[in-house]
């Protein structure tokens, strides 16, 4: 395998429209490095899935193409599927053979995934462990609850070992603990067994924990790539910087704040307990912190920390999709 | 992730590509399904023990010399019993690739087909294993009631029996590319239902599955349509091996044998390539699981 596990050139797909095409993927390029843990977040209808299902070789690009493990979607179709583990969570288990027990869904995938029979029953019984499903191995999944079935869809997921995954909503329908856990075996599967992870999700909490990289699509666009700081300071020409004080008179600390010619502006200055909380967009925040820090110990006032605030991915979300919306 | 399930995936095994394994699994797979529809199964046998028993009343209204011009004996049972017995088998060989194919989409399962590296061919074939196994519990089903229970005059001679048994195998490898077919309209219409009908009526019709073709010699269109169709030559060499007791020996047998001989080498690929094409259109529209 390359150096990037996922390489999609210019790949673009246009759905028949009643006046004109619907592109819902746009001459997108993406490199996604091996053992690399990137997410991939868009609001609804912005081209996650039909890029996935690309990537999945379940849908035919109009233009461009992609790489998966090093083979073309198109042209190499079959290499592609051997390479991937594709986890839809989305539908909610619908993608299982309801008639079917877990250990036998199991069975089935091995076979079709062409996992050995020797290796997939051990496999299969060490899954059905660790997704707490061996009670219930046996019987049908239509009996199931949603997070069951998920948690069946996730070991199927995983059984042929695939070096790279595609995970689509991989805790969706879980409860709090199982989706906990499922984040840990998404860390573990990336940083243990070095595999590759495309990870979409609606719960941004849980891209920002887990993902190296973002990137944000819309209307079939990659509008914005990078690390989480490199997306926050997208949205954010000023860094903001916190400071705590002991004691409840921070307004004239406030004061201080504001005279120093690297502050920008104060944009919160409130009690907090039995203290006091100021926050200041700054333009350098190397040089903010010490100056700061130094302002206020000259004033005598006792600070309890100082530090920068980073925005959420979900701020950052927003703002970038508000903003490309609207041009 | 605990240590034990990691131990179990740092090894790099080699997959199994079997075919013969992939087409078993999907024959295991949908068979286990099958076998949960308990209902449905003991309708079924219920559906077939009547009809039989429809067929059987009819004969008492049919002269024997109306069927003995057509050179099958003497008995409308026997002669009904085969054609409809048989019919039916091949159709749900045939239809099941499509019904399972339909459902699939319905419940997404198809996706997860598509997006493993099981190729589509085995797929194929382990869904119609699978019609061939249930069938013939109904085929073999419909017979023994025709025989045992209103007294159809079969040959059940170890010679007949392997004639016929070769006959059902060439039968359904003749029509398969056609059963094939219909699933690649599912793919793409997500609806045959009308197609099959219309199918299995005419099939029946043009082969004669319950009145002697003589009868479609004074209409040239009808006797030629009904020559054109693969299961004209089935319905023959079963008739006559299982009514007359013809064996292998029988140039008639042989002959027929040969056309569907023919007709598979035809249709199997056909079949087969137009399901590719269907599979191709879906990938291209993004429908793989519309419905």
């Amino acid at each position: 395998m390359n150096d990037h596990s996922i390489e999609t050139i210019g790949i673009t797909k246009e759905y028949p429209g009643k006046e004109k095409p619907l592109v819902a993927v746009n001459h997108t390029n993406l490199l996604i490095r091996s053992g690399e843990l990137f997410g991939l977040l868009g609001p609804n209808g912005a081209g996650k899935t039909t890029l996935i299902k690309m990537l999945c070789t379940l849908i035919l690009p109009t233009e461009g193409t992609a790489k998966v493990g090093g083979y073309d979607i198109v042209k190499e179709a079959a290499k592609v599927r051997e390479t991937i583990g594709w986890l839809h969570g989305e539908t909610g288990g619908r993608a299982l053979y309801w008639r079917l027990s877990a250990r036998d869904n199991l069975r089935f995938y091995a076979y079709i995934q062409n996992v050995p029979s020797d290796v997939a029953r051990k496999r299969i019984e060490a899954l059905l462990e660790f997704f707490d499903l061996k009670r219930e191995a046996d019987s049908l999944v239509k009996d199931y609850s949603t997070g069951m079935k998920v948690r069946v869809m996730l070991a199927r997921t995983l059984l042929p070992n695939p070096p790279i995954l595609l995970l689509d909503e991989p805790t969706v329908g879980l409860d709090a603990q199982t989706a906990i856990e499922t984040r840990k075996l998404i860390l573990t599967l990336n940083r243990e067994l070095h595999k590759t992870i495309l990870l979409t999700s609606h719960n941004l909490y849980e891209v920002e924990k887990l993902c190296e990289r973002v990137a944000i699509i819309n209307t079939g666009k990659i509008v914005a790539l990078g690390t989480m700081d490199q997306l926050a300071h997208l949205i954010h020409e000023a860094k903001t910087v916190e400071v705590r004080l002991e004691g409840t008179d921070g307004e004239a600390a406030t004061q201080i704040i504001q005279q120093l010619d690297l502050v920008r502006r104060v944009v919160v200055s409130e009690r907090s307990g039995d203290g006091w909380i100021i926050r200041a967009e700054v333009s350098d925040l190397d040089s903010a912190i010490p100056r700061i820090a130094n302002a206020l110990a000259g004033g005598n006032f006792r600070i309890r920390g100082i530090s920068e605030i980073r925005p959420h991915l979900e701020e950052i979300f927003v703002k970038i999709t508000e903003r490309n919306n609207h041009g | 992730m605990d240590n034990q399930l990691i131990t179990y995936f740092q090894d790099n095994v080699a997959p199994d590509k079997s075919e013969v394994r992939q087409t078993w699994g999907i024959f295991w797979g949908q068979l286990k399904i099958f076998m949960t529809y308990r209902t449905w199964v003991v309708t079924d046998t219920f559906n077939t023990i009547v009809s039989i028993a429809i067929y059987y009343f009819l004969s008492l209204q049919v002269q024997p010399s109306q069927i003995a011009a057509s050179g099958y004996g003497t008995s409308y049972l026997a002669f009904s019993l085969i054609g409809i017995a048989f019919a039916n088998y091949l159709w749900f060989c045939i239809n099941r690739i499509s019904h399972s194919m339909q459902s699939e989409i319905r419940e997404g399962t198809f996706e997860t087909i598509a997006s493993s590296p099981i190729r589509m061919r085995s797929y194929l074939f382990g869904q119609a294993a699978r019609g061939f196994l249930v069938g013939l519990y109904y085929m073999v089903g419909a017979l023994a009631v025709g025989v045992y229970g209103f007294n159809a005059p079969l040959h059940f001679e170890p010679a007949a029996l392997l004639t016929s048994s070769l006959v059902l195998v060439f039968m359904v490898l003749s029509h398969l590319g056609l059963g094939i077919f219909i699933a690649g309209i599912v793919l793409v219409y997500k609806q045959a239902d009308p197609v099959t009908f219309m199918v299995s009526l005419f099939m029946e019709f043009f082969a004669g599955a319950l009145f002697p073709l003589q009868l479609l010699s004074k209409y040239p269109p009808l006797a030629i349509a009904s020559e054109l169709m693969p299961y004209t030559y089935a319905l023959d060499a079963l008739r006559k091996s299982l009514i007359q007791g013809a064996t292998l020996a029988s140039q008639d047998i042989l002959f027929d044998l040969a056309v569907l001989v023919v007709y598979a080498v035809i249709l199997l690929p056909l079949g087969l390539w137009s399901f590719n094409v269907g599979y191709d259109r879906i990938r291209t529209e993004g429908t793989t699981s519309s419905y």
